[in-house]
């Protein structure tokens, strides 16, 4: 009994199409110190896509040059006490030549009562 | 003479962009051999990748991630000694020489230290005279009192000629021990020449008097090898109205040195242990 060989090669294609988010890189940058990207790289970056949008901010640390701050969020919280919260997490995985980008959404609560 | 800055900067260099990568600049390190790169924006400087950055940076980053600020700027006609203050009170290892706004050459600290090598006395580890020219025109610029103290070794000569020249070496050298320790904290001393020596005091004659006394005894009340008899004469001369006069601080420095040793081999020919400058014409040879 004979048999027949198939040719059937198929191609499954699959396509996830979002929006690209300008720069390429989210609330926060930090970058190591001997990371491939330096903060003045990266300022000259945002500067020409997001011009005055982040803030550079180069810090005594380590590991860690500098960190690149959406300057959006510092309208929410201090400068100080944001970056003190993005070294004391980021310094904890980061190492002298990555570049971590982080997401920071910030939540205000407000609870007050008024009287009726 | 007082060298230049520009008598010995290095004029072989290459600007670098701030955006040239830096695995293009070690390239260009290792080909050409250069060891410090000025990096500018436009025509302005940003800073200076030197070996040691080019080592530290990743190879992807661009210049401007990479530069040192530790770099100053000098002038094209600043001393050499200038240099060597700027290096060490800034604790720098680059000065980038400017003429007319423009960078033209650079100093790094081991060719400025290699040059200056050649003015420390080998025999006795004291500066050579060009380093008391320029205190003492530092001085006449800012014009501050200061005065001169010659001093010379009595009938060296003749020490040389009894013991040898190896004695008068050990000599020599004990000598400069012992003025260097006895001079005030403030005070320069170098070497002049042979067996004369040279102390810049920043005060005026007067109150260089006790200090021109107190070397000539520390000399005299100093046991040296073999018993060897050892005096020094001094002659003090300091800035007056005849010297400041001259048309250069450079004229001014020559003609005090000068008047104080005259007023030294006075001392040595009174046989006084010190004789202080009078009216000694500018033109005399001591």
């Amino acid at each position: 009994m004979g048999y027949r060989k198939e040719n059937n090669r198929k191609a499954e294609i699959i396509m996830r199409l979002s929006e690209f988010e300008m720069p390429p890189m989210q609330d926060v940058l930090i970058v190591g110190k001997r990371a491939a990207i330096g903060p003045e790289a990266a300022r000259r970056m945002v500067d020409v896509l997001s011009p005055e949008q982040y803030d550079i901010v180069r810090i005594d640390h380590p590991v860690i040059e500098a960190v690149v701050i959406r300057k959006a969020l510092l309208n929410m919280i201090s400068k100080d006490k944001l970056l003190e919260l993005i070294i004391e997490e980021g310094g904890k995985i980061a190492n002298e030549t990555l570049i971590i980008k982080a997401q920071v959404n910030i939540t205000i609560q407000v609870s007050k009562s008024i009287e009726l | 003479m007082i060298r230049k800055v520009k008598d010995i900067m290095v004029r072989d260099f290459i600007k670098i962009d701030a955006l040239c990568r830096v695995g293009r600049i070690q390239e260009i390190a290792l080909e050409k051999g250069y060891d410090c790169f000025p990096v500018v924006e436009g025509d302005r400087i940003i800073g200076v990748l030197t070996t040691q950055e080019l080592i530290k940076a990743h190879s992807n980053r661009i210049a401007a991630d990479a530069v040192s600020n530790k770099y100053e700027v000098i002038s094209l006609d600043a001393n050499l000694w200038t240099a060597e203050e700027i290096i060490k009170q800034k604790k720098i290892n680059i000065l980038l020489v400017k003429e007319d706004e423009e960078i033209c050459g650079i100093i790094t600290k081991h060719l400025l230290d290699a040059e200056l090598g050649k003015h420390v006395d080998l025999l006795t580890g004291l500066y050579r005279s060009d380093y008391i020219y320029y205190k003492a025109v530092e001085l006449v610029k800012e014009d501050m009192d200061f005065s001169i103290i010659f001093l010379d070794i009595n009938n060296f000569g003749h020490i040389n000629k009894t013991y040898g020249h190896v004695k008068g070496d050990i000599i020599l050298q004990e000598v400069s021990i012992l003025l260097k320790k006895s001079i005030p904290s403030d005070a320069y001393l170098c070497r002049f020449a042979g067996d004369e020596f040279i102390v810049l005091i920043p005060y005026n004659i007067k109150d260089s008097i006790s200090i021109a006394n107190k070397l000539v005894d520390v000399v005299l009340c100093h046991k040296f090898q073999n018993n060897i008899l050892v005096t020094i004469s001094a002659g003090i001369a300091g800035k007056n109205k005849y010297n400041i006069k001259l048309h250069s601080a450079y004229s001014v420095v020559t003609n005090i040195i000068n008047t104080a040793s005259l007023a030294s081999s006075k001392a040595k020919a009174e046989k006084s242990k010190i004789s202080i400058a009078g009216n000694f014409k500018s033109d005399e040879i001591a």
